[in-house]
């Protein structure tokens, strides 16, 4: 049987991840702003007590407006919509790492029409990736906030 | 001393003299009536000697520094009634100052400091041993949850020696306005001192949204009654804190026996068969999970009071608003105090892998025939107790290697001039995201052409290579050792040791001078650590920077700076360093020039750099939080840390930042 996938909503369009890559969702807790991170890094945040990297997952599709010339684009925009931001939701993986989306619609056997979120190569662990899928159990914590 | 400007040392010596004028002077108050030592004082002198050590580390005064130390642990011990102040230690403490004095009066003459006698660490030590220990039952004081919740170790010490010794403790709840509120909370509390002894100044919970509260903890001597206290310090009301004594056990005897402690265990234990067990083993997972608690419990607070504000002026009954005020402000104080009680259960200070260590140079020196001994320097450095425990080995085996391959027999040191008596140093300190563990002997040192010529023999190394001698040592299998000897030779080599160290992620490096000895150097990669750092802001961020890298601040406004090869320079005493905002160094937008905000002189080894920042908030002990290597960022940020009130700072490596700011120059 195929692993489940997380659906999210992104910028209006319906994204997919291999749920066993998934801790747990979390509403937006606040996000610092890390100096010379690539634009798509919105920054570091504490979850449960350990930092994990926070990724916007719409400048990960390449939705979001890309500014190379601005060194904290991503960081800045974050910091500005504080309504907008307020109702995203943090979706925390099993490695240091979470990514930032509109809504969680739900946990599906298929991705169907969702878009693959390209998180190979996002981060250079390429080992992270297949230790978690193997070893987990999916979907055990996931808490649904929409 | 290698480095260091005059003006510090003028600056020292200026510092360490009025420091031990007042050591002299709490000495004489505690001289004239030792029966019970004021804990004021007491704690007074040892906050003198602290300083003093602090001031000398700063300086580059190690010799001094390791002196005031010593002293400052023995005091440590009486301060928190582990000791009586009697006559030997009263004696110790008087030539220790003594010491002291004419170690400064060496810096201010010669500009240097060097090692104090052993005779003076012997005395201190002498002192140290407890001589007799007396099993009383511990009273039990019911504080109120707020206190409980925020009081300190050396508190919650003087509270229960207070109560033990009969004394009534009262808590003054005080109410001021903003206006003045300072001058009336130093009156109540020169009050308090007067009539008793003042155990602590706490927030309390504010009844008017513009006002501020505090509470005196204050232990009062018999005949002092608490309403007189109340109405000496102005508090508008008085709490006496009921006091118990724990029925004895079952069995037990009325008057516990004298138990003389034997010296060799004295250090480690110094409790009694009939005292009740103190300590409880806890799994790490869940100490862990306490501390995730701590921490998402910090974050919650946060966000409520984010989604307070707004609401907030909406609201009109002030009653109720200050019902929420008065409840966010116990809220704040709790979530504070459990973030730090939290972590204190995991980390230890180097101090505690020291005792096993110094223990086992003394045993093992005593086996082989030699005589050593082990200095120990950033003992309060902290280490996550995992990483502590797994570091034991590793360092117990070098400590060996050391003893039975680096220290020479004492007739052999005698001859070649040096001390009968090896001397080990452990040293260690943060650094950036890692610990530092240096452990040096002052012995032989490594013969490279013997350990060449034996690998060689052994067939590790082939006939055309001649590796260093330090990469040598690290190969499977080697050995010098002629025989199997005792203590090392049991054929586990420095290649296991490499290996452990590589599984903590980290390095150790071997660097030795043939006859003056040899130095490991361990780097691990901080699991967890409480780093005290400056906290600045810069770009409209905030970072903390680790205070042991900091040499100074000053404002910028007021610095003349050289243009040296089209760069703005700052020259001192000790020479030129680059200038540079620290916001263009980690490449954010910068608002200010060098000439706003304030100069931060930070240190790596002899390199130095003047970081300008917006603003210098000030110093605090940091939770820091190691961010994981897969998170792309400047190289210069290595971890976070919570800030008290919610939001995030970013912890700086000082050597990275040093180094960026001095690369543009060449």
């Amino acid at each position: 049987m195929s692993e489940p996938f997380l659906v999210c909503l992104v910028d209006g369009q319906r994204v997919s991840l291999p749920l066993g890559l998934v801790r747990e969702a979390a509403r937006l807790p606040r996000i610092e702003p890390l100096p010379g991170s690539p634009p798509e890094v919105l920054g570091v945040a504490m979850v449960r007590g350990a930092p994990v990297g926070v990724v916007d997952a719409a400048q990960l599709l390449g939705l979001g407006a890309y500014r190379p010339s601005n060194p904290l684009p991503a960081a800045e925009r974050a910091v500005d919509g504080a309504e907008a931001r307020r109702k995203k939701v943090l979706v925390v993986l099993k490695r240091p790492l979470a990514l930032v989306v509109d809504r969680i619609e739900g946990v599906r056997d298929e991705p169907g029409s969702a878009v693959p979120l390209p998180l190979d190569g996002l981060f250079a662990r390429p080992d992270v990736r297949s230790t978690a899928i193997r070893g987990d159990r999916p979907g055990a914590e996931i808490m649904r906030e929409t | 001393m290698p480095e260091g400007s005059a003006r510090f040392l003028r600056e020292f010596v200026s510092e360490g003299e009025t420091l031990l004028a007042q050591a002299e002077e709490h000495l004489s108050v505690l001289s004239e009536g030792s029966e019970d030592p004021s804990p004021q004082t007491l704690n007074a002198l040892f906050r003198a000697v602290h300083s003093l050590k602090g001031v000398a580390g700063m300086v580059g005064l190690p010799a001094f520094a390791e002196a005031a130390h010593a002293f400052e642990s023995l005091l440590d011990a009486v301060r928190r009634g582990q000791l009586p102040f009697d006559l030997v230690v009263a004696n110790a403490t008087r030539k220790s100052v003594e010491a002291l004095r004419k170690g400064v009066a060496e810096v201010a003459k010669k500009g240097s400091d060097s090692p104090f006698p052993l005779a003076y660490f012997a005395l201190i030590e002498k002192a140290r041993v407890p001589r007799v220990t007396v099993v009383r039952p511990e009273p039990e004081v019911s504080l109120p949850p707020d206190l409980a919740a925020v009081i300190s170790e050396y508190e919650r010490t003087r509270l229960v020696d207070s109560a033990r010794k009969g004394k009534t403790l009262v808590v003054l709840p005080l109410e001021f306005t903003f206006d003045g509120f300072d001058e009336g909370l130093r009156k109540a509390m020169g009050q308090a001192s007067a009539m008793g002894e003042l155990i602590g100044t706490f927030p309390g919970a504010s009844a008017s949204p513009d006002g501020l509260s505090f509470q005196l903890l204050v232990a009062i001597p018999e005949g002092v009654s608490a309403r007189d206290l109340a109405r000496s310090a102005a508090a508008a009301a008085f709490h006496v804190l009921e006091v118990s004594f724990p029925a004895p056990l079952p069995g037990a005897l009325e008057e516990p026996p004298v138990v003389e402690a034997p010296a060799e265990v004295a250090e480690a234990a110094p409790t009694t068969a009939f005292a009740p067990e103190t300590t409880v083993r806890v799994d790490l997972e869940k100490i862990s999970h306490l501390l995730d608690l701590a921490a998402s419990l910090a974050v919650a607070r946060a966000e409520l009071r984010r989604a307070l504000l707004p609401i907030v002026p909406r609201v009109d009954d002030r009653a109720a608003l200050r019902e929420v005020q008065r409840a966010m402000a116990g809220l704040d104080a709790i979530s504070a105090a459990l973030s730090r009680a939290a972590l204190a259960t995991r980390l230890v200070p180097v101090d505690f892998l020291a005792l096993r260590l110094s223990r086992a140079v003394k045993q093992l020196a005593k086996s082989l025939g030699k005589e050593a001994e082990l200095f120990i320097f950033g003992a309060e450095t902290e280490l996550d107790k995992v990483l502590a425990d797994q570091l034991a080995d590793p360092l117990m085996h070098m400590v060996r290697n050391a003893l039975d391959h680096g220290i020479e027999r004492p007739e052999e040191r005698e001859a070649k001039g040096k001390p009968r008596a090896g001397r080990l140093e452990l040293r260690a300190e943060t650094r950036g995201r890692d610990v530092l563990l240096a452990l040096s002997d002052d012995g032989r040192g490594v013969d490279a052409e013997r350990v060449l010529a034996r690998a060689r023999e052994r067939g590790l190394v082939a006939a055309g290579e001649s590796p260093r001698a330090e990469e040598i040592l690290f190969l499977p299998g080697f050995s010098t050792a002629d025989e199997v000897s005792e203590i090392s030779g049991r054929g586990v080599g420095l290649d296991v040791v490499r290996e452990n160290i590589r599984a903590l992620e980290g390095t150790v490096v071997l660097s030795s001078t043939p006859g003056a000895g040899t130095t490991f150097t361990i780097t691990v990669p901080m699991t967890l650590a409480l780093v005290e750092s400056l906290l600045v802001t810069a770009g409209g961020r905030s970072f903390a920077i680790p205070a042991s890298a900091v040499e100074r601040t000053l404002p910028a406004d007021q610095e003349r700076y050289e243009m040296v090869r089209g760069r703005a320079s700052l020259r001192d005493e000790a020479g030129l360093m680059p200038v540079v905002r620290l916001e263009t160094l980690l490449g954010l937008s910068s608002t200010g020039n060098l000439r706003t905000g304030v100069l931060v002189v930070a240190q790596q080894g002899p390199a130095r750099a003047a970081l300008v920042v917006e603003e210098v908030l000030g110093l605090s002990d940091l939770i820091v939080k190691p961010l994981p290597d897969d998170i792309p960022r400047a190289r210069e940020v290595t971890g976070t840390a919570e800030r008290e009130g919610g939001g995030l700072t970013l912890a700086l490596d000082a050597g990275l930042l040093v180094l960026r700011a001095s690369e543009g120059e060449s």
